[in-house]
């Protein structure tokens, strides 16, 4: 069996708020929280709202600093990567696509910086042809988005447009979270194939977290199960949530609606 | 002879009117609800469900007015009843409406049931005896399932899905006729969906509430209790029939992307075949279009579509509705 | 509520949008005139007075001013408003630029005015028999349109004047007290932990000082009385709000995925305060700007009233210290003590209805259905 290559490792990731002067209240962020994602896979991170997905997510960003535990990706810890050289590696998409943007700035200083923040200059005519090309790719047409502030455009285009970001960058893993959450149903399709064909095209390994247990089970290889900052499951995508095997996990998929089954109500 | 008319609306048209223009927000839409149903009314953001509800109370907000149409509720046409009878007869006797993000009503200062005695003090016009109110709560909430000691507690000291509980029994307290419930479940967790939605059904069956119609965007939700689904597209209806009939067989192009566009839970197993997105976005209604709104991004449009609105049509083996040219 | 005017708004419209023409071309005249006389100075070696330096230097810097505020709000108005083109914008905004026109167009002209008149300061003198006298406390007349004060100086002239000082000492210190403001309000919660603690430390207790009390003791320990000690006691106790409310907006802009976005872009710290949150602080800035304006003048006015201001420079505040300790009220001279308390009214109602009207716009809470 040839070794895959580890992209991200996660070893015993904890974090603890404390809060107060005197009497030290604690709220546990995540606890003990160890996974792995190899080259070229999407994995879940499935809980629902306050089991810690975040947390992980905002440590492995570095944007919230650990209490314990290690992050290694490509098996060197984090902490000893410059913070540049580490985020032309590893990129984000949050949930609410409104927010995401600046609304004092047009929408294509987002990519003009991205562009920027890759290693090598391009000469201008370069640039926008790459630019062109990276829209092409997601899936917007170039003339009806350039130019405009975010207000003038919906919550999928702002969403793709972040992606086409990704897709300057380059990164070797994308952390996506809760990217659909805040798009109309019938949008939301074409985010989560266009993480398939980058995955297969770029070969981009992606975190996918999510509350939505069909959207999981559509787009991912693996999956991670967390409850109030615990894993409490994890494995292949078929295995977890065919034959799962905690109780929560059991309950959680019993309460989830579906098209394909009517709830005994009884 | 027993009307089962719960709710009918005829020819219902509302915008909302201010500096920016006039958006056509509600445009023409006739439905019925009968006794004992439990409707859905279904359909993306911005395709008019919430403004149809406020429409439907009879006291719109301003920007939006109503422009036409009749909205009878159990014999009572809401829009030609004066205010004062609306508010303390129809509004919580007939109809119980429960808005979107209820759940933020509640007076952060008060206890829930010192919240309930101001209700009903704004609705009756008179002030209740404390004993007896207390009595009358205090049943209401043990018929509906809630336990007597959320009515001693503060709203911070809720979890979400409780103080919704609370809010669809406070809307239930004079027992309407029809319950009107717009997107309960979409701010809380999974496991408390299921506990909001079971509170609904034993409602119903313990015959408390007659009928509900239930707006969501969210299909699976609607299946799980919904027997009839109405399909809203940029302001009008699109397909009115059976929940299961639809989803199984759905008419309408833009009924069939949406199915197809939904990543659902399938216990068991991944479902075959790819999820197909439907492209562009749904029309801006401040320029109300002359033919089908749906027809920009319609995959078998034909000329007339953009030319006329397509009325109802009743498909060859369907016995329901659908708003599509090709049905013809 | 729809686009359709009534007849007095056009005609609200048509007269602000006249005034706003007939300042900008006297404006020009005035410049020239500045031009003229720069050229007499560099090429004749006549020399200009200091007054009329420093009354360039104050205009060029009012038109800066006043072309980057018009330049951000026009940005900000377009990018509210999308698709919509000038003449609609107008059209729907009319409060707000007939209010804003208003207020510019006085300025103008009061700095034009103040640029064309003599000096305040000169006595008037009348012939009684044959002895000469200063001529004070006269009535109006069609020598002096507002009769002369206690010293024998123009009324007239000296409300100008008065308007022109109070205005730019507003200005002045305006500008200054937003600009640390904005220093102390966005360093501190940008950067966080300790800093961000003693910046609110010291925020909390400037805020917190007694002014009067202050202005008291330091009347008694300096012997010099100028408008710059005025200037900044007033600006130390008028920067600590703004500085509190900017920090809180800074606060909730933090959070925001666009600030994330930018980290994750590898942006340094200090970069994105300036380019990603201050932005996004404008149309706050704005308001505070012009509130601090009217603030200023009306604080100056009642230092001056009571006497623990300075009589070097005309202000309104100053010809209010006249009327009250001459008695201009009690012996009934009201062409004395009716023009500058009328005027600072009229200046202050001026700037409140700019800054309602402005924040209908900027806080979209507060927008007009």
């Amino acid at each position: 069996m040839k070794e895959q290559k580890k992209v991200l490792k996660i070893e015993n990731l904890t974090k603890i708020y404390t809060s107060g002067l005197f009497q030290h209240k604690e709220i546990i962020g995540a606890q003990d929280v160890s996974f792995s994602i190899n080259k070229g896979e999407i994995v879940s991170l499935v809980g629902e709202s306050g089991s810690g997905k975040t947390t992980v997510a905002n440590m492995i960003l570095r944007l919230i600093k650990p209490t314990s535990g290690h992050v290694y990706f490509n098996g060197a810890d984090i902490t000893n990567i410059k913070k540049k050289d580490y985020y032309r590696q590893v990129q984000v998409i949050f949930q609410d696509p409104f927010s995401s943007y600046n609304y004092f700035y047009k929408i294509d200083r987002v990519l003009k910086k991205a562009i920027n923040f890759r290693i090598g200059s391009l000469s201008r005519i370069e640039k926008n042809r790459v630019v062109t090309d990276t829209l092409v790719q997601v899936g917007i047409n170039a003339e009806e988005v350039l130019n405009r502030y975010p207000h003038q455009l919906s919550g999928g285009q702002l969403q793709r447009f972040l992606l086409a970001r990704i897709l300057l960058i380059k990164p070797s893993l994308l952390i996506a979270d809760e990217p659909t959450s805040m798009i109309d149903a019938s949008s939301r399709a074409d985010i989560l194939n266009l993480l398939g064909i980058l995955r297969k095209e770029e070969g981009f390994s992606v975190l996918f977290i999510t509350h939505d247990i069909g959207q999981a089970q559509y787009v991912s290889d693996r999956v991670i199960v967390m409850e109030k900052g615990i894993i409490v499951e994890k494995g292949l995508t078929e295995d977890v949530f065919l034959n799962p095997s905690h109780p929560y996990t059991k309950n959680l998929l019993a309460s989830v609606p579906s098209l394909y089954r009517q709830w005994d109500l009884s | 002879m027993i009307d089962d008319t719960i709710l009918e609306v005829n020819n219902l048209r509302g915008y909302y009117k201010g500096t920016f223009g006039t958006v056509y927000a509600v445009d023409d839409v006739s439905f019925k609800v009968n006794r004992g149903e439990i409707v859905a009314i279904a359909g993306e953001s911005g395709c008019g469900k919430s403004t149809l509800i406020e429409l439907i109370t009879g006291i719109p907000r301003p920007l939006l007015h109503y422009e036409e149409g009749s909205i009878v509720v159990k014999g009572v046409d809401i829009y030609k009843t004066d205010k004062e009878t609306l508010r303390s007869e129809v509004l919580c006797k007939i109809l119980g409406i429960v808005p979107q993000a209820a759940l933020n009503s509640l007076n952060p200062v008060k206890k829930v049931k010192n919240f309930i005695y101001d209700v009903m003090r704004e609705r009756t016009g008179r002030k209740p005896d404390k004993k007896e109110v207390n009595r009358f709560i205090t049943d209401h909430f043990e018929a509906i399932g809630l336990e007597e000691s959320v009515l001693n507690l503060y709203p911070h000291e809720l979890s979400g899905g409780m103080k919704q509980r609370t809010v669809i029994g406070i809307a239930t307290l004079w027992n309407p006729k029809l319950l009107i419930v717009d997107e309960p479940t979409s701010a809380l967790d999974v496991t408390t969906q299921k506990l909001v939605i079971k509170m609904l059904m034993d409602l119903k069956k313990k015959d408390i509430i007659g009928t509900i119609l239930y707006i969501s965007h969210d299909l699976p939700t609607l299946k799980q209790i919904c027997s009839r689904c109405i399909i809203m597209y940029a302001g009008k209806i699109v397909e009115d029939g059976e929940m299961d009939d639809i989803i199984k067989d759905a008419q309408h192009p833009y009924t069939k992307g949406l199915i197809s566009s939904i990543a659902s839970f399938n216990p068991d197993g991944s479902p075959e075949g790819e999820l197909v997105c439907i492209p562009g976005q749904p029309p801006d209604l401040r320029f109300a279009p002359t033919g089908c709104r749906f027809y920009p991004r319609c995959p078998e449009r034909m000329p007339i579509c953009e030319k006329n609105y397509p009325p109802f049509f009743f498909p060859k083996s369907k016995e329901r509705p659908v708003a599509c040219w090709l049905f013809k | 509520m729809n686009l359709k005017l009534k007849s007095k708004d056009c005609i609200l419209l048509v007269f602000s949008i006249i005034l706003l023409v007939f300042s900008v071309i006297i404006l020009v005249f005035s410049v020239i005139i500045l031009v003229f006389s720069v050229i007499k100075y560099v090429v004749f070696g006549i020399t200009i007075s200091r007054a009329t330096i420093g009354l360039i230097i104050i205009i060029i810097d009012f038109l800066c001013v006043t072309t980057v505020i018009i330049y951000f709000l026009s940005k900000y108005i377009n990018r509210c408003l999308g698709k919509y083109k000038f003449w609609n914008t107008l059209k729907t905004y009319r409060r707000q630029v007939i209010t804003i026109s208003i207020l510019f167009t006085t300025i103008f002209v009061i700095l034009i005015l103040s640029a064309i008149s003599p000096h305040p300061l000169t006595i008037y003198y009348k012939y009684i028999g044959t002895i000469r006298v200063p001529d004070d406390r006269s009535p109006p007349s069609l020598d002096h349109l507002l009769g002369t004060n206690d010293y024998g100086y123009d009324q007239l002239i000296c409300l100008i004047h008065a308007m022109k000082n109070s205005i730019l000492f507003g200005f002045f210190v305006g500008s200054v007290c937003v600009a640390i403001a904005i220093f102390m309000g966005v360093i501190g919660p940008y950067i966080g932990g300790v800093v961000d603690d003693i910046f609110s430390f010291i925020t909390n207790i400037a805020l917190a000082f007694p002014v009067i009390p202050f202005i008291l003791l330091l009347n008694t320990m300096i012997k010099v009385r100028s408008m710059m000690v005025v200037a900044i006691v007033i600006t130390i106790f008028n920067w600590p709000w703004a500085a509190r409310a900017i920090r809180s907006e800074v606060l909730s802009l933090k959070e925001r995925n666009f600030v994330k976005l930018a980290k994750v872009t590898g942006e340094g710290k200090l970069r994105i305060a300036f380019f990603e949150i201050v932005p996004n602080l404008f149309s706050y800035i704005f308001l505070v700007f012009i509130i601090i304006i009217g603030v200023a003048i009306i604080i100056e006015a009642g230092i001056a009233m009571i006497g623990l201001g300075q009589q070097e420079i005309v202000t309104l505040g100053v010809m209010l210290y006249w009327s009250q300790t001459f008695g201009h009220v009690i012996r009934n001279y009201y062409f004395l003590w009716l023009p500058p308390g009328l005027i600072l009214t009229i200046f202050i109602v001026m700037i409140y209805l700019v800054h309602s009207s402005m924040s209908q716009i900027f806080n979209p809470k507060l927008r007009e259905k």
